[in-house]
């Protein structure tokens, strides 16, 4: 199997496909791009003929039944991300889909439920790129133990403009389109989580600051997904996050994280900075982060090196994937109820 | 009762009495501070001596017999303010009493009522001095609508020390002597309310870092105060709120307000100074606040002027002590249940 040819077939080519995943996959020895579905036949032949795909599929459902095809790449937005996946299994695909799992915590349960079923075949979820260039960096201090016992932490995802008031309706505004996710809250909490440990109890609360936006039509639709969230969480460890995310904090300071512990402390600026200091320092100073170190992009290497059984699945895994889901909706229920909300649900 | 002399008797003779109010009390027309009632006899005698008290009284009860005083000053620990003030009003003297208002919000009920049943008695709590510097700034800035519509307020004050693992137990650590109040949060939130206005909802996750300390024998004892907050708050008009307070952040960049609004974004830094923008500005610019435009302590001077009827107490009324001694124990009951707590109580 090591050497097992990979037939790719894409089923919807947004920008993340696009950017990354087909560029990813051309480097990678013995496969190729054979097909592409996405909304329609000429918004395919566009994908097509721009990366030489040679097969265009009206429908995504003729795609999963090509049988020379043995992996796909699900890149809709992130509702039809069940779907897709359960027909793929079920025609002995390999799944790579794009992120955010799913729009629901339950949705999420099930894919991995699936997962299960077909133990043969390789299910794979793209992992958040909002942390790469320090990912490095930040575990090997974590590791060393460089904070002591982690305290706290201070997240900032803040965009910088003010309320776009009377603003289009984007599809991550609409709660069919995107569910609980909002925000970047899923990603965050995607890298937080991985180099931290698990959430198991959350509180939230959130707001709505635009709550009419125009739609493709002109219409004005009422938004009920928030653009301004505080989210509160407990790590198994006592330890407790806050992580303040916005899209009307206009003239902010962008994003930004503090981890705090008994014996030191990192931030990460804007930019991607880092900055350390140890008890007995008198203040931060920057921790050098050269280019050549940093972690690189490996999402489909991982997962055809997978496929040919030269790695299990890391980054992510259904397993981890279900987890962020779980909390995402844990902080929509919380901004909801006023209540805590313990993980698992 | 223009002239009416004012004969204060102090109750208690902390520092704060001993390094401001007494200074503050020298400079009212026509006051004297004519008794002290301290812990013990001997340490009534050396503030006596200190400050040319002329009477000492062993213990309250028999300062408040006196009936030349007719205004007591009470400057011992949160947990005797309700006896003291309820003793003293209903001595039929004027009160003053430090900061925090009580130990409990119930405390803080009882303080307000006997109050209301002297309404020819002044009851004052010792405000907040934190904020006075950029009080009347904000207070205008935001009054005039700078920000439009207020969306969101941040509130940070984070000690620069790591956590003091072998540290002293402290009165503040205490909390049969501080009651609910929490590092310095209460006096940021009566601060914070000068600007904004309440909150009606609060959520809380607290957690203690430094869990035991030694007490003056050397022996170790439980903390059951927090020494690190993270609280949520809806605020009466509709912005949400966030505050953050730790005891434990080393290195951290010291205290940060924000307030963000659909038009402009109002800043306080570490040294308060204001910076503000709008919309289409690029970045935040610095305010000028002339020293005439300051606030500044008048403890004192609005406790006489009050007694003497040319002025009604704003810094600090029973009813908004109560106010804040809410939101203090509101914070401990969230954090307690993971439930959000909606005010008044």
């Amino acid at each position: 199997m090591p050497d097992e040819e990979i037939r790719v077939g894409l089923m919807g080519a947004g920008g993340n496909v696009r950017n990354r995943h087909i560029p990813g996959f051309q480097g990678v020895n013995d496969l190729s791009i054979v097909a592409v579905a996405n909304r329609s036949m000429e918004s395919g032949r566009v994908i097509a003929d721009q990366f030489n795909i040679p097969q265009v599929y009206g429908d995504w459902r003729e795609l999963l039944d090509d049988e020379s095809i043995n992996a796909v790449c699900i890149g809709t937005w992130p509702y039809m991300h069940l779907t897709m996946t359960r027909a793929a299994l079920e025609k002995g695909k390999h799944v790579l889909t794009e992120a955010r799992m799913a729009s629901t915590a339950e949705e999420a349960r099930e894919m991995l439920k699936l997962s299960r079923r077909h133990p043969d075949l390789v299910t794979m979820l793209t992992p958040t790129s909002t942390a790469y260039r320090v990912d490095r960096v930040i575990r090997g201090m974590l590791d060393e133990g460089y904070l002591g016992e982690l305290l706290s932490v201070e997240v900032h995802a803040l965009q910088t403009g003010f309320a776009d008031r009377m603003g289009d309706l984007h599809w991550r505004h609409d709660w069919e389109m995107s569910g609980y996710n909002t925000l970047n809250i899923g990603a965050q909490y995607e890298t937080m989580s991985s180099w931290l440990g698990r959430a198991n109890r959350v509180m939230a609360m959130g707001k709505t600051h635009v709550p009419y936006r125009r739609n493709g039509s002109g219409e004005i639709v009422s938004v009920g997904i928030p653009d301004h969230l505080d989210v509160m969480y407990e790590l198994a460890t006592g330890a407790q996050v806050h992580m303040r995310f916005s899209a009307t904090t206009g003239l902010s300071t962008g994003n930004q994280i503090w981890m705090y512990g008994t014996e030191g402390t990192i931030h990460i600026g804007p930019g991607a900075a880092i900055f350390a200091g140890r008890r007995g320092d008198s203040q931060l100073t920057e921790v050098l982060n050269p280019e050549d170190q940093q972690a690189g992009y490996r999402v489909e290497e991982e997962f055809t090196n997978a496929i040919r059984g030269l790695e299990q699945v890391k980054h992510n895994s259904f397993e981890i994937g279900v987890h962020y889901m779980e909390w995402t909706e844990a902080v929509a229920r919380s901004v909801q109820t006023g209540q805590s909300v313990n993980l698992p649900l | 009762m223009a002239n009416e002399p004012i004969r204060v008797g102090l109750i208690g003779a902390g520092r704060n009495t001993r390094d401001r109010h007494m200074p503050g009390f020298d400079k009212v027309a026509g006051l004297e501070v004519a008794a002290v009632a301290n812990r013990s006899r001997a340490s009534g005698r050396t503030v006596a001596d200190q400050f040319n008290i002329p009477t000492v009284y062993d213990n309250w009860q028999e300062l408040l017999e006196d009936e030349s005083l007719n205004a007591v000053c009470i400057g011992t620990w949160p947990n005797m303010h309700r006896t003291l003030s309820i003793a003293a009003l209903e001595a039929g003297k004027h009160v003053l009493c430090e900061a925090r208002m009580a130990a409990t919000a119930q405390e803080a009920r009882d303080m307000l009522n006997v109050s209301r049943a002297h309404p020819n008695l002044v009851a004052q709590i010792v405000p907040s001095p934190l904020t006075f510097k950029v009080d009347p700034l904000l207070q205008k800035m935001i009054g005039e609508g700078y920000l439009g519509e207020l969306l969101s307020v941040d509130v940070q004050s984070c000690s620069p020390s790591f956590a003091d693992v072998d540290g002293p137990m402290h009165w503040r650590n205490d909390r049969d002597i501080s009651g609910f109040n929490i590092l310095n949060m209460g006096i940021w939130y009566e601060g914070m309310i000068r600007w904004v206005g309440r909150a009606t909802k609060v959520m809380a996750m607290t957690k203690v870092c430094v869990t035991s300390r030694r007490d003056e024998n050397g022996t170790q004892i439980q903390v059951n105060i927090p020494d690190q907050v993270n609280v949520l708050c809806e605020l009466a008009n509709g912005a949400q709120a966030h505050l953050r307070f730790s005891a434990a952040t080393g290195l951290a960049t010291g205290n940060e307000v924000w307030f963000h609004g659909t038009e402009g974004t109002i800043k306080v830094d570490n040294g308060l100074n204001v910076w503000a923008g709008k919309r289409g500005d690029t970045q935040l610019s610095e305010v000028p606040n002339p020293a005439e435009m300051q606030g500044g302590w008048r403890v004192e001077e609005e406790f006489g002027n009050a007694i003497r009827g040319t002025e009604v107490i704003t810094r600090t009324p029973f009813d908004v002590g109560l106010h804040y001694m809410e939101w203090t124990e509101a914070v401990t009951r969230s954090s307690q249940t993971g439930q959000a707590v909606a005010l008044p109580l």
